[in-house]
């Protein structure tokens, strides 16, 4: 069932309850109001009517020493003259004198209706006849000395009309309450709720892939905050979904790019050990199909290193970091590295030896070892290597500058990507599988920092790597 | 409208039609009890200790 639908028929039955107990309560308290209207009426008038038949006993007509028959007689004439008068179609008087009718013209017969003793001042009854309501008052009294009963009978046919339609009125009035509520509270409750069905439709065009829709629902209420939640939620899923889908694909294209570069140093094992297997080589050339195995062999084992360095720092990046002392730091590259330098003919410059840094050493020393590495397989004999260590205020940099051959300006943004090599069959020729870049742009960014490259074609690259002194959260 | 929404509203009318009904029956009621009791007003007799004569009758 609809939220609107239940908190309408909801409210609704508590709408009904609360007003038919009040239009309960109010006709009950008018309809007794009406019936009291009505006894008082009739004792008014048969009080109205003894104190006419009281007139009697001022008469000088008869006294009370007259013969009880005269008096009787008198008292029934009296009484049928007034009723003549004062009864109608509505009403009629009866009289009963010790328990015989002096006077009646009703067929309803009041004295066995409401029969009376001689204690009784007064007595009230209602009573239906043939459905008819009628109101019998009797009213016992002394006149001329002798005992009688007045009967007054009266039709409150009137009286009760008018509680039926008083009831009447009150169950139109509930009916109109009825009909009434339902249709505001319908219409006031779907306006209400009608920014929910808003969020379950944007809801479901999410869950159907559209992770960039919103609600931004701004009423300014519980249903606002839902639709802010609502907005940061989908903000968090979509952005983790474009995060995992970046890394699906990254490791899409590196799964391939490492079949292909495994591909060429396999093709040359298989073609030169074959060679040694099915062909007499002379000693030399046997020689030189060993040698390049071991080339071959040595670019896998390179290649192998870097790629489980590689995934390594893009899976968990377990960053360790600890002041370094630079000095120290550079010594040890300048160690690792001098040897392949001096094959080359090059020659590596230091700056900034002073002074301790922060970081991971395992990871600095990566990132140098490969800018060196970098460096040296684009310069020439001859040429200088610059390594600088340098700190400001808030960070610390260092940088790793060669006079090389530099990269062209629009690949520039490309050589960070793991496999791309600016010039591949140099390049490959050097030993490189071009994911040394692609590993210094991630330890830049597990120490919060960023990889700089400058570069101008035929004059030289900097590379440099600068990142916060303080750890960032 | 599902089976609850139609269960609601068959609710709704039977207490509807349950109150419409209950306010004439009240009524019928009020009626019927005026009928069964009769309403008198019997003479008490005065018992004679609080009749006061003599000088304290104040005469």
């Amino acid at each position: 069932m609809k939220l609107w639908l239940k908190q309408t028929l909801l409210c609704l039955m508590v709408i009904l309850l609360s007003f038919g107990v009040c239009m309960a309560v109010f006709v009950a308290y008018q309809t007794e109001k009406l019936l009291d209207l009505a006894q008082e009426s009739g004792l008014a008038q048969s009080e109205a009517f003894c104190e006419h038949l009281a007139t009697l006993e001022r008469t000088e007509a008869i006294n009370m020493t007259s013969e009880e028959a005269a008096r009787r007689a008198l008292i029934q004439f009296t009484f049928s003259t007034y009723a003549h008068l004062l009864q109608g179609r509505e009403r009629s008087f009866s009289l009963v004198m010790d328990g015989v009718y002096l006077y009646n013209i009703s067929s309803d017969r009041p004295m066995e209706q409401l029969p009376v003793t001689n204690q009784v001042i007064m007595a009230q009854r209602m009573v239906d006849s043939s459905g008819t309501p009628l109101l019998i008052t009797a009213r016992n009294t002394s006149l001329l000395g002798l005992p009688i009963t007045v009967y007054l009978v009266e039709d409150i046919s009137d009286t009760m009309a008018h509680i039926d339609v008083l009831t009447g009125s009150a169950q139109l009035a509930l009916l109109a309450c009825l009909l009434v509520c339902g249709v505001l509270l319908a219409l006031t409750l779907r306006r209400t709720l009608h920014p929910l069905r808003t969020l379950a439709q944007v809801s479901e065009q999410i869950a159907g892939g559209q992770y960039a829709l919103r609600s931004r629902l701004q009423t300014p209420d519980e249903v606002g905050d839902l639709s802010r939640s609502f907005d940061h939620m989908a903000e968090t899923v979509e952005q983790k979904i474009l995060a995992l889908e970046d890394t699906a694909r990254r490791r899409e294209l590196l799964l391939g790019a490492l079949t292909h570069e495994m591909k060429t140093p396999m093709t040359a094992i298989i073609g030169y050990s074959d060679s040694l297997l099915t062909m007499p080589l002379p000693e030399e050339e046997r020689m030189q199909a060993a040698y390049e195995i071991h080339q071959a062999a040595l670019r896998t084992e390179r290649l192998s290193q870097k790629m489980m360095q590689l995934i390594a720092m893009t899976d968990c990046p377990v960053l360790v970091r600890r002041p370094l002392d630079v000095k120290e730091l550079l010594d040890t590259v300048r160690l690792s590295v001098q040897g392949s330098l001096g094959e080359k003919g090059l020659t590596l410059e230091t700056h900034g030896e002073t002074g301790v840094i922060s970081g991971d050493s395992d990871l600095l020393f990566s990132l140098l070892t490969n800018l060196i590495d970098n460096a040296a397989k684009a310069s020439r004999p001859g040429q200088c290597i610059r390594l600088t260590v340098q700190e400001d205020a808030e960070s610390f940099r260092v940088c790793v500058a060669d006079q090389g051959c530099g990269i062209p300006a629009d690949k520039l943004a490309l050589v960070t990507e793991p496999f791309y090599r600016v010039d591949k069959a140099r390049s490959r020729k050097l030993g490189g599988a071009g994911l040394g870049l692609s590993l210094c742009q991630l330890i830049a960014t597990a120490h919060g920092g960023t990889l700089d490259i400058q570069s101008r074609e035929g004059h030289g690259t900097a590379i440099a790597m600068r990142w916060p002194k303080e750890e960032q959260p | 409208m599902n089976r609850k929404g139609i269960a609601g509203l068959l609710a709704l009318l039977i207490l509807t039609a349950l109150l419409l009904a209950a306010l004439p029956w009240e009524t019928r009621q009020l009626v019927r009890t005026r009928m069964e009791n009769a309403s008198v007003v019997t003479a008490t007799p005065v018992p004679t200790d609080d009749l006061l004569f003599g000088d304290d009758a104040g005469y």
